[in-house]
């Protein structure tokens, strides 16, 4: 019987060391050391020693191709080993697009329909099997060539890549594109002999010479052009990874299969779990700007003038969901920098949006920086409730009390949005502010609950003889939101209180993002909250959401309206000048007098990092500086932070 | 003995092929057309039929009348590679592609590293302290411990874990979540032990005391042997079998690793992956792991059954 | 111990005349659970949450637009006895209003789930053979996939759904009336294992195969003897399938699959006070949980009660 006793207890105890057995004990793990570049035999430079970054991140990453990159996070950690032919200025404001893969600024003909672009000709992709083993049995490159961009379009234009954002941007704007991509509706997935038809409107006129015509003048498109989303492809990306792969897929999924010119290459994706990037031992020899901001120099932005870049040779961002846990490790200094969560605000940052002391201690610095991002209420203009009555409409913009969820869900973080173009592009692009400024305050984008009743009158009206009144009283109505989390409940909370507050009866129903999208895609939605980020700093960029022409893409309103697109049609060509202003202002006021959308909120962002993390500048457009960021290793040593 | 096995055996491999039935009917025909996630909002209908037949869902859901049934094709429909699928755990995911077997190679080990230290400590933290209590019986001690037991089944499990983690994040901040070290797996152990002791200290009371209520112990109690000798020699012996079958029948969960930890605490473990393909409708994942989950379970009642044929010959006969 | 269905005995026997004899089961169970001062103190807290469920949305009709930004996050004081929420809300008063979603989502499930157990039990054990077979395969398939999963995949699969649309029987699956379903399809198993084990006691028994001599058919010996000597059973797992179902609905809200936002319930605010602990928010989740544990536990000790009246051998089951 002792013996059942003594094996059943030795048995539990060894169920209890299990895990010691079963992790891996790298759960974290040392970083090995990294290759930094090649010397004239081939054989590579070693750093046993790499300098590391530590972040985390949040959300999964949707997209590591190019071609179909259409958020911020993906945006984000592309930009690392993607680049376009043209990038912003790090430091300068307003905004300046300097050349990146080009050699210079484009030549653009007299009818500003033909951009002729000189690339860079000593441009090397970072080693990839695909361009074959060399006699050492280590992988080759080449440089880039204009052909790769022109691959990089076809691949926006193929239908079965499904390029998004990109291909929203390009459509009906560069010639010959539109009739490519009805021409690839017609070949199967895995047939990439469709890359070897022709477009019109581009055109390498030699290895290092870039044509491209456009269908009408388009006065945003180099800010495109420094979107990275026309990375440079080689084909041999494609034969050697898409055509072999047994799926049939034409997009880039699987990490091995990114061939780019970037400052790092990404060396581990677990999507859900850790990203590694590693610096390009391929990279091109680039410094740092001399030049930026004023008040740059002051702040320490410019110390690092003419070094070469990228500092930093490993960057480490570990999966991390909850906000308060990335908030965790940076205080026990597992990252450099996080985002501060809602719930902490107040203790972190003092009323006048300083950092409160007992951080500053802690080697702590404050980053406080707007983006152009702009969150709205849609209203679905197909909704038979809401396109009957205008009243309606305006009477739910007038009954939201936008200041009250900035100061209770955003810690005040934030103003309210007063028309449609953000004022946030203030130091980005003078003339869209102009322009946001010239079209004023909506008569509608305000708290005004008493008003908002007596507008709910006269809807009550206009819905009676619609026949849509139920029961005497206006129908309930539905809010989708994206997201389900914490902050969405109370969201979801929040707008139902204001509802509830002039007498209408809201329902909530949380979504996740994917779904949401569809379901407004699908005009499933009667209202729903969406939000748009500027791709390029221009208000146009906001205002063709509601050109009846992006209806299907970015306009996911539906909105149609022929007064505001003609507008529309007429700007979209127009250079940058007063006229143009005055009309991106009269656009800017047909919508807030006509409330297809309730404007809410123009965010701001703040981010902490410690002191040894310098030059850093939050681009509010760009994305790719992560070259320029250093991490003075000696003082995050004696500052007691990690080592790898 | 062995028709009793061989009922119990025929049993299970029904009751396997009912749960490929049900993954099947609720996950592949109730949650209907999932292509909306993959797709992004500009597909066409055209996509989604390419995307459905990549993965397989436009063919015929139980058989193809269009061939014979001798042929291969005739077989080649939606239920019968969900059930090969099943068997052989190779459903794809659609979100990464990869091979269920993978997954669970890759994730089963946190999981098994929460559950299995989980399963032991509880145990033998819940049998001493039932054997503690059922000792001093109707005394305070017993009195308290019961009614501590009570209370702590009714406390709900997220109290548990919300509580534990505040506890941990102000002792020893770097523990409270993720895996930054090996360690930080026993703060999640803990809660778990912590939150089951009351339900199990109050089971394995009742059943140590049914035992000790029972003539043989009274007798050999008016005989003069000390209460922790009949304990030790003669009534635990006894109790083991119950109470290794309820042991056996939480085994399943063993492998999914309770979700609600591991998605709290940040481990990438199976119940976790449960979790986020339930969010993102990667339904040949949910439904891999649910059979998964089930077989388990079919084979601890089964092993349990016989277990208790083995040991207690009333059963065999039945 | 035992217990015997007198007054049908009586019944069966001379042909339909209810005959008084004595002391009948019920009232001798209510005798006993009367007796037991801890149970009825259980039962007045559970009545006291019936009542509260019922009265609190009418006293608190405003509380979802009674916001008071100035006064959000407040720690209890003498204005709010348990302090404010996000919004500047009682959260008093948000307490009790959750409790009519736990109520509901208890009763609603457990109505659903108890009489289908009941009846499918009844029928496998009656009458036997294939249908016994199919429905005890049924159960135990069902009940291999473990309960968390079923509950989840299924209130996932309800998703957007709406059953009956249009109609004045309209139910929105996506909020509470999705709880209860995807709730109640998961806990009608227990009911039904015990039933069916009871009846296929219950059938060997005396009376009973007299009734079928005398030519009874099988679906009225169902429902007028067995049936209602099966009934404690249903009692007894009603107060477990209560507990299983409020507890049930906290893990829905944390997953984000519970009642429709905007509706307190104590799931939801135990979801939303998880980083409030951490900066020292405390009120609104003690509220909920303590709220939660005195009803579970009052439905337990009840439970515990009601078995021991009823029938002891349960209580290992």
């Amino acid at each position: 019987m002792k013996w059942f006793y003594i094996i059943s207890l030795a048995v539990a105890a060894a169920m209890i060391a299990s895990p010691y057995l079963l992790l891996p004990s790298d759960a974290g793990g040392h970083t090995p050391p990294v290759t930094v570049g090649y010397r004239d035999d081939g054989s590579p430079i070693i750093k046993s020693a790499p300098i590391v970054r530590f972040a985390s991140y949040r959300s999964a990453i949707r997209s590591i191709d190019p071609a179909t990159c259409g958020d911020t996070s993906s945006a984000h950690l592309q930009a690392h080993f993607y680049e376009g032919l043209y990038a912003y200025h790090y430091l300068k404001r307003p905004l300046e697009i300097i050349p990146l893969l080009a050699a210079e600024l484009p030549v653009i003909s007299r009818d500003r329909r033909t951009y002729t672009i000189k690339l860079k000709p000593d441009v090397r992709y970072a080693r990839n099997e695909c361009f074959g083993l060399g006699p050492d049995g280590r992988p080759n490159t080449r440089t880039v060539r204009a052909d790769d961009f022109v691959l990089a379009f076809k691949r926006i234009a193929d239908h079965h890549v499904g390029a998004d954002l990109a291909w929203a941007l390009l459509r009906g704007r560069v010639a010959g594109l539109e009739a490519y991509y009805e021409r690839t509706r017609t070949y199967e997935p895995g047939d990439f002999s469709r890359y070897d038809l022709n477009i019109d409107g581009i055109r390498a006129l030699d290895d290092h010479t870039l044509q491209i015509r456009l269908v009408e003048p388009f006065p945003q498109f180099l800010q495109v052009l420094a979107m990275h989303n026309v990375a440079p492809i080689p084909h041999e990306m494609v034969d050697h990874w898409l055509a072999r792969n047994g799926e049939a897929t034409a997009k880039i999924t699987d990490h091995r299969w990114i061939v780019g010119t970037g400052p790092y290459r990404l060396e581990t994706f677990l999507r859900k779990h850790r990203i590694v990037l590693v610096r390009n031992p391929d990279f091109r020899r680039q410094t740092y700007p001399a030049q930026g901001a004023p008040g740059d120099a002051e702040a320490g932005l410019l110390d690092d003038a003419g070094e070469v870049v990228p500092f930093v040779d490993v960057i480490r961002m570990d999966y991390v969901a909850e906000e308060y846990a990335r908030w965790i490790r940076l205080l026990n200094r597992d990252v450099d920098a996080a985002a501060i969560p809602p719930d902490l605000f107040e203790s972190v940052v003092t009323p006048d949006r300083q950092l409160a002391d007992s951080w500053r201690r802690r080697h702590i610095a404050l980053e406080i920086y707007e983006s152009p991002i702009t969150y709205w209420l849609v209203f679905n203009a197909n909704d038979p409730v809401l396109s009957a009555s205008p009243s309606l409409r305006k009477a739910i913009c007038l009954s939201i009390d936008v200041e009250g969820f900035i100061a209770v869900l955003r810690n005040g973080r934030g103003r309210r949005a007063v028309n449609c173009i953000p004022a946030s592009l203030r130091n980005l692009t003078s003339s869209s502010y102009e322009a946001h400024q010239l079209a004023g305050q909506g008569p509608f984008y305000r708290y005004d609950p008493l008003a908002a009743r007596e507008m709910l009158a006269q809807a009550r009206d206009e819905l009676a003889a619609a026949g849509l009144l139920v029961g005497g009283r206006i129908p309930p109505l539905k809010l989708d939101l994206g997201g389900r989390g914490n902050f969405d409940m109370k969201r979801g909370d929040f707008y139902k209180q204001q509802f509830q507050r002039v007498g209408l009866t809201l329902q909530v129903t949380l979504n996740d993002w994917p779904t949401l999208q569809e379901k407004a895609h699908a005009g499933r939605c009667q209202i729903f909250a969406m939000g748009w980020h500027a791709d390029y700093p221009d208000a146009e960029n906001f205002l063709q959401n509601f050109y009846s022409g992006n209806i299907g893409s970015t306009n996911n309103s539906g909105y149609r309206n022929a007064e505001y697109d003609r507008l529309y049609e007429r700007a979209r060509v127009m250079a940058d000048n007063p006229k143009r202003t005055k009309l991106y202002a009269r656009m800017a006021r047909i919508i807030s007098e006509d409330c297809p959308v309730m404007m809410t909120t123009e965010p701001e962002a703040f981010v902490v990092h410690y002191e040894w993390v310098k030059n850093f500048k939050p681009h509010p457009v760009g994305y790719g500086f992560a070259k320029y960021i250093r991490i003075d290793v000696d003082q995050r040593r004696r500052l007691g932070g990690r080592e790898d | 003995m062995g028709a009793y096995v061989r009922r119990r055996l025929l049993q299970a491999a029904l009751t396997v092929l009912g749960v490929m039935l049900l993954t099947f009917v609720l996950f592949r025909v109730i949650a209907g057309d999932v292509s909306a996630q993959y797709l992004g909002p500009r597909a066409t209908e055209q996509d989604r039929q390419r995307w459905l037949a990549q993965h397989g869902l436009t063919k015929p859901l139980f058989v193809d009348t269009h061939h014979a049934p001798w042929s291969k094709a005739f077989w080649d429909s939606q239920f019968v590679n969900h059930l090969v699928d099943s068997v052989t755990f190779g459903g794809r995911s659609f979100r990464t592609h990869e091979r269920l077997r993978d997954i669970i190679a890759k994730r089963g080990r946190y999981s098994l590293a929460i559950s299995v230290p989980a399963l032991a400590a509880g145990w033998v933290a819940a049998l001493v302290i039932a054997l503690v209590v059922a000792y001093y019986r109707d005394t305070w001690l017993d009195r308290t411990g019961v009614f501590l037991s009570v209370l702590g089944m009714c406390v709900p499990f997220l109290a548990y874990m919300i509580l534990g983690q505040w506890l941990v994040l102000k002792i020893l901040p770097s523990a409270a979540w993720g895996l930054g070290h090996t360690t930080n797996i026993y703060v999640p152990v803990t809660i778990a032990v912590i939150a089951s002791l009351g339900h199990n200290v109050r089971f394995y009371r009742t059943i140590i005391l049914d035992e000790v209520r029972r003539d043989y112990v009274r007798t050999a109690r008016a005989k003069g042997a000390p209460l922790s000798n009949i304990l030790f020699g003669h009534v635990l012996k006894n109790c083991m079998l119950p109470i290794l079958t309820n042991l056996v029948t939480a085994v399943p969960f063993l492998i999914l690793g309770s979700l609600l930890l591991e998605t709290f605490f940040g481990i990438p473990g199976l119940g976790e992956q449960m979790i986020s393909s339930i969010t993102s409708r990667d339904v040949p994942i949910i439904a891999g792991l649910t059979f998964l989950t089930a077989v388990i379970y079919v084979l601890g009642y089964l092993v349990t059954d016989i277990l208790y044929a083995v040991f207690d010959p009333r059963v065999r006969l039945q | 111990m035992d217990h015997q269905p007198t007054s049908d005995l009586a019944s069966a026997a001379a042909g339909g005349l209810p005959v008084d004899s004595g002391r009948s089961f019920w009232s001798d169970a209510r005798r006993r659970l009367a007796r037991s001062p801890t149970a009825m103190i259980c039962l007045g807290v559970i009545a006291l949450y019936a009542l509260v469920a019922v009265v609190a949305p009418l006293a608190y009709a405003d509380w979802q637009g009674d916001t008071n930004y100035a006064q959000a996050n407040q720690p209890p004081s003498a204005d709010h006895l348990l302090g404010t929420d996000t919004f500047g809300r009682s959260v008093l008063a948000k307490t009790l209003l959750a409790t009519k979603v736990a109520m509901t989502v208890g009763l609603v499930t457990n109505l659903i789930a108890i009489p289908l157990g009941m009846f499918l039990g009844a029928v496998a054990g009656s009458y036997g053979r294939w249908i016994d077979d199919v429905i005890v395969w049924f159960y135990t398939t069902l009940a291999a996939v473990p309960g968390i999963i079923r509950v989840i995949a299924l209130k996932f699969a309800f998703q957007g759904k709406v059953l009956f649309a249009g109609t004045a029987w309209e139910l929105d699956l996506a909020g509470m009336g999705g709880v209860c379903v995807a709730l109640a399809m998961t806990y009608w198993i227990g009911t039904c294992r015990l039933v069916r084990a009871e009846t296929l006691k219950l059938r060997e028994l005396d009376y009973v195969l007299a009734a079928r001599a005398a030519g009874r058919g099988r679906l009225s010996i169902l429902l007028r003897h067995i049936l209602p000597n099966v009934a404690h059973i249903g009692v007894i797992n009603f107060s477990l399938g209560f507990v299983g179902a409020v507890t049930a609905e906290v893990i829905l809200s944390y997953l984000g699959l519970g009642v429709q936002v905007g509706q307190p319930s104590w799931g939801g605010m135990i979801n939303a006070a998880r980083t409030d602990l951490i900066v020292g928010r405390w009120w609104e989740l003690t509220a909920a949980v303590t709220a939660m544990f005195v009803l579970v536990l009052a439905m337990n000790i009840l439970g515990d009660r009601l078995r021991d009246a009823l029938d002891p051998k349960l209580r290992n089951a």
